[in-house]
């Protein structure tokens, strides 16, 4: 008993050490081209009006930010799932719910103090720093996605002979979808809020910066295009949050019935 | 083709409580085996000991079962579990539709061919004589069946992997009286296929289907043998009030 515990902790190790590397391996290039192509078309965007050089530079910012974290949160959550159970998931449960309400102006703060400087010259730090920022918040959503996927369809697929990986894939990942897109439309409106303050912030700390040069004018100088800004940004953040509540609604009504099969 | 299921000296325990204690069954291979009991009196511990789902949740167990002389405990659980189907009472469809849920344990097994599954699904829907039924529902959304035909896909689904032996969980207890005999009429049909062990919540399922019944209480088997001579000669006080239905 004792060994197959081992063997099957060895087994999801080494399934989450591959599969983190695969997915680095794929994703550091594409995000670099990316970046890469980011800056060139933010200095392209320089002859365009000013909010929708700001609407692009945010757009651009949540495509790497969601590129980058929705797949390692995905990652950690399975990890979870499969690895952490009783006392040791629930402090790490309240520990990433309380990363995940620090405000981002500290959190921007903290990273200015870092990498202020290379934010002048690239997309990266601040894709960086919402990655990092919003990873928690994806991860515990995503694992209570996860969790209310009620107890019955994993013993369904498990007595159809599946394999624990199988099962995860094609029977609960499925089933969890809901909460999953759920949770990807709630990170995309937390990364437009965070961005917005975000890349205020380092606009102000650093006003020659290649990052958002008109939000800063708009907010920072008084330009009246700045109420037409935020209410294009509360506009679609509004519309993020009605999606994410009315049609991606997840069923979680047996989650508390996990664990009491016997 | 069915197996024949020997169960001797069966004990089973969950953090030093006892479930299941010195059971001892045999299902003919062809045969209905019913298990009958009040709630809790171990009914489904003994169906999930069988294809070893009890062990995951640490229960430990001991004795011997055997499926046509070969012990289940030197099988690999996922193998067993191909040979070895489950039903459980209440319906339970996966996303997708009902041909994805009737070929989910081939696919959990790795077999994509679309022309495969499909030819698999017709199958099953045929020896199972539902086929009319279900021919134009395959690629509707499994979420839109009403519950009689939730069960049904979830027996053709458990079918499709063609077992042995198959374990039914109270299949009928939460449908209306008309799909539970239909249930009750597909279970007759199919002891040519494959032996089946089905937990009862009625003694009368029991008379209908089962050749042997086994009466269980607080994880013991009292008695257990030929249906009717249980049913017409209980050795038990407990037996006799519940094939009679009269409980003090």
């Amino acid at each position: 008993m004792e060994k197959r515990k081992l063997r099957n902790k060895l087994f999801l190790l080494s399934v989450l050490a591959l599969s983190a590397t695969a997915a680095l391996l794929l994703l550091v290039p594409l995000i670099r081209l990316m970046a890469d192509a980011g800056v060139a078309l933010l200095r392209s965007w320089g002859v365009l009006p000013g909010i929708w050089q700001v609407v692009g530079n945010t757009a651009l910012v949540l495509l790497l930010v969601l590129l980058f974290t929705a797949p390692a949160a995905l990652l950690i959550t399975l990890w979870m799932y499969e690895a952490l159970h009783g006392l040791r998931l629930y402090r790490v449960q309240r520990f990433l719910n309380g990363l995940s309400r620090v405000p981002a102006v500290l959190v921007g703060l903290l990273f200015h103090a870092l990498l202020g400087g290379a934010a002048r010259r690239s997309l990266w730090p601040t894709v960086a720093l919402l990655a990092v920022m919003c990873l928690p918040f994806l991860v515990s959503r995503l694992d209570a996605a996860l969790r209310a996927v009620p107890e019955k369809y994993e013993r369904a697929g498990t007595a159809l002979g599946g394999s624990r990986m199988a099962v995860l894939w094609m029977v609960l990942l499925p089933q969890a979808l809901p909460g999953i897109v759920r949770a990807l439309l709630r990170l995309a409106e937390k990364v437009l809020c965070e961005a917005t303050a975000v890349l205020a912030l380092l606009c102000a700390v650093t006003p020659d910066s290649l990052l958002a040069p008109e939000l800063f004018r708009l907010t920072w100088l008084g330009r009246e295009d700045a109420s037409v800004l935020a209410f294009a940004l509360a506009a679609g953040m509004i519309a993020l949050r009605l999606a994410a509540e009315r049609r991606w609604r997840s069923e979680g009504e047996e989650a508390n019935c996990r664990y009491n099969w016997w | 083709m069915p197996i024949q299921l020997v169960v001797e000296d069966l004990n089973a325990t969950l953090e030093d409580r006892f479930l299941l204690r010195d059971v001892a069954v045999t299902a003919q291979a062809g045969h209905v085996l019913a298990l009958m009991g009040k709630t809790g009196s171990g009914k489904s511990t003994f169906l999930r000991v069988i294809n070893r789902m009890a062990e995951e949740r640490g229960v430990v167990v001991s004795g011997r079962i055997m499926l046509d002389n070969s012990s289940i405990f030197m099988q690999e659980p996922n193998e067993l579990r191909r040979k070895v189907g489950m039903v459980f009472t209440e319906p339970v469809l996966f996303a997708g539709s009902v041909l994805r849920n009737i070929t989910a344990g081939l696919r959990l097994q790795g077999v994509r061919k679309k022309q495969a599954l499909e030819e698999r699904a017709e199958e099953t829907l045929r020896r199972m004589e539902i086929y009319n039924d279900f021919r134009d529902l395959l690629y509707e959304d499994a979420s839109r069946l009403t519950r009689g035909q939730a069960q049904l896909t979830c027996i053709a689904r458990a079918l499709a992997q063609r077992p042995g032996l198959l374990l039914l969980d109270e299949p009928t207890r939460l449908l209306d009286a008309m799909t539970g005999m239909k249930v009750e009429a597909l279970i007759h049909a199919l002891r040519k296929e494959c032996t089946m062990v089905v937990a009862v919540h009625s003694p009368q399922m029991a008379g209908r289907i089962a050749e042997e019944s086994a009466m269980m209480e607080d994880g013991r088997v009292l008695e257990w043998g030929r249906t009717s001579d249980l049913f017409y000669h209980p050795k038990h006080l407990h037996t006799e009030q519940f094939v009679s239905s009269r409980f003090l």
